[in-house]
Order: structure tokens, then sequence, then C-alpha cells
């Protein structure tokens, strides 16, 4: 997956379960597990929802990173 | 001691139940085949082997687990479910290319599809849940993904040569017209 998140740390820095946050964002423990672990790349709105309960940028929250070409 | 599935949502025990007794009631369907010829007098049992213990799993994990789903699990059920119906059309398409006039052999035929159909479905659906996308292992993906985007953007000086001489190829038939 090339889009990568800070959640953890900013679940962390909060002191948020990863429960708390399901319950925010309406989506189950897992899936926040997913996400959290590079595994999942949510739905845009799901991604909003998340960065309206951190009440960050959606950019600090979620980083692109563009697949490399291999150069011949 | 931890138990098996403890880690899943409700969604994917019911897929993971479903996957085992798929593979369960086929084996014991093809061996049954293999052995007796196919006769029909036991066919109910096969019907019941798939049945009861899908009734049982979902009744106790919908009685012990979380219910709630959402994209993920919808997403992800769509995509394995498509593998299967896409399995048991294409099984469907040379049933009725080959046609046979035997009507349990049809049947038989129908069943080991459809229990091939449901096995490809849950173990995609299973596999999109660990997180990965395809059936082949992540690097050999990786690999494939990187070699298509790399036959565009970077071609080698053949695939190039290639390209031009399809492209004047065309330009002469433009032309000719």
């Amino acid at each position: 997956v090339s889009i990568r998140n800070t959640i953890r740390d900013l679940r962390a820095a909060r002191s948020m379960t990863q429960q708390d946050l399901a319950d925010q964002i309406f989506v189950t423990r897992q899936t926040v597990i997913a996400i959290e672990g590079d595994k999942y790349s949510p739905s845009l709105e799901v991604a909003f929802r998340i960065a309206t309960v951190f009440g960050l940028p959606l950019e600090q929250v979620f980083q692109y990173d563009p697949p490399k070409l291999r150069r011949k | 001691v931890r138990q098996p599935f403890a880690g899943y949502t409700y969604r994917q025990k019911e897929t993971a139940i479903r996957l085992l007794a798929n593979l369960v009631v086929l084996a014991a369907f093809v061996v049954h085949h293999a052995l007796y010829h196919g006769t029909r007098k036991y066919y109910p049992f096969f019907f019941l082997a798939f049945a009861v213990p899908m009734l049982y799993a979902n009744v106790t994990v919908w009685m012990r687990a979380d219910m709630s789903t959402d994209d993920r699990d919808i997403e992800i059920q769509t995509g394995g479910d498509s593998q299967g119906y896409f399995l048991l059309s294409l099984g469907i398409f040379f049933l009725l290319m080959y046609p046979s006039d035997n009507t349990p052999t049809l049947a038989n035929k129908l069943f080991v599809l459809w229990m091939l159909s449901n096995i490809v479905a849950s173990g995609k659906q299973l596999r999109l849940y660990a997180g990965h996308r395809s059936w082949f292992p992540d690097s050999f993906s990786e690999w494939l993904r990187r070699r298509s985007r790399n036959r565009i953007e970077n071609p080698t000086p053949r695939q190039r040569e290639m390209a031009t001489r399809w492209m004047e190829r065309e330009q002469r038939r433009k032309e000719r017209k």
C-alpha cells in the first residue's frame, strides 16, 4: 500500500484506544488495526472522519508515498 | 490458550467457517463419488453436511461475536464474491458447451462447481482480510505491477523499436485509406 499514516502515534498522543477511534469513525476495531498496519486504504470519507477526530488536515494524517519505478 | 479465530471479526469468522465447511464437504463428496460412483440415495447427506455446520456456526458466532460490519467488510465480500461468481459462470458456460444427457452427472458437476466457487470466494475474502491484494505472494504481485508500469513508462530499446514500427505501419495504413 502506497498510503502511509500516523494514526497510531496520534492515537497514542491522545491516549485513545483503537476501539474508541473505531466507535468515533463508525468502523470495526479490526478495520482500525488494518488501517494502522497499512494493510488497508480507507475510503475518502473514512479518511476525512479520522482527520476530523484528530482535528488535523488530511495530509498530516495520511501521506502518499508514490511507488518508485525501476530504471533500466 | 488462545482460541482459534480470536482476532477475527464476525465476518472473518463466518468466512473461515464457510471455507472449512466447503472444503470438508467437497472432499467427502469427491471420495464418496470415487467409491460409490455417485449413488443418489446419499446425496441429501451432502447438502445436510453443508447446511448443518453452517447453520450451527453462524448461530454460535452470532450469539457470541460483535455483529458490526463496515465499508471494508462490504468491499472484501464483494471482491471475493465476484471471483466466485466468475468461476461459477465460467463453469456453467463449459457445462453448456459440453452438455451431458445424464442428469445425475450434471447435478454432480453443478454441486462440485458450486462448492469450488464458494471455496474461491471465501479464500479470496480471507486473503483480502489478511491485507493481501491478490492470490499471489505480495512480492510477486508487486514485481508484476512494476513490470507493467516499466513497460509503459520506461520501455526497453526493443519495445521502443516495436512501438515505432507499429506507429509507422498505422501511419501507412491511414495514408492508403
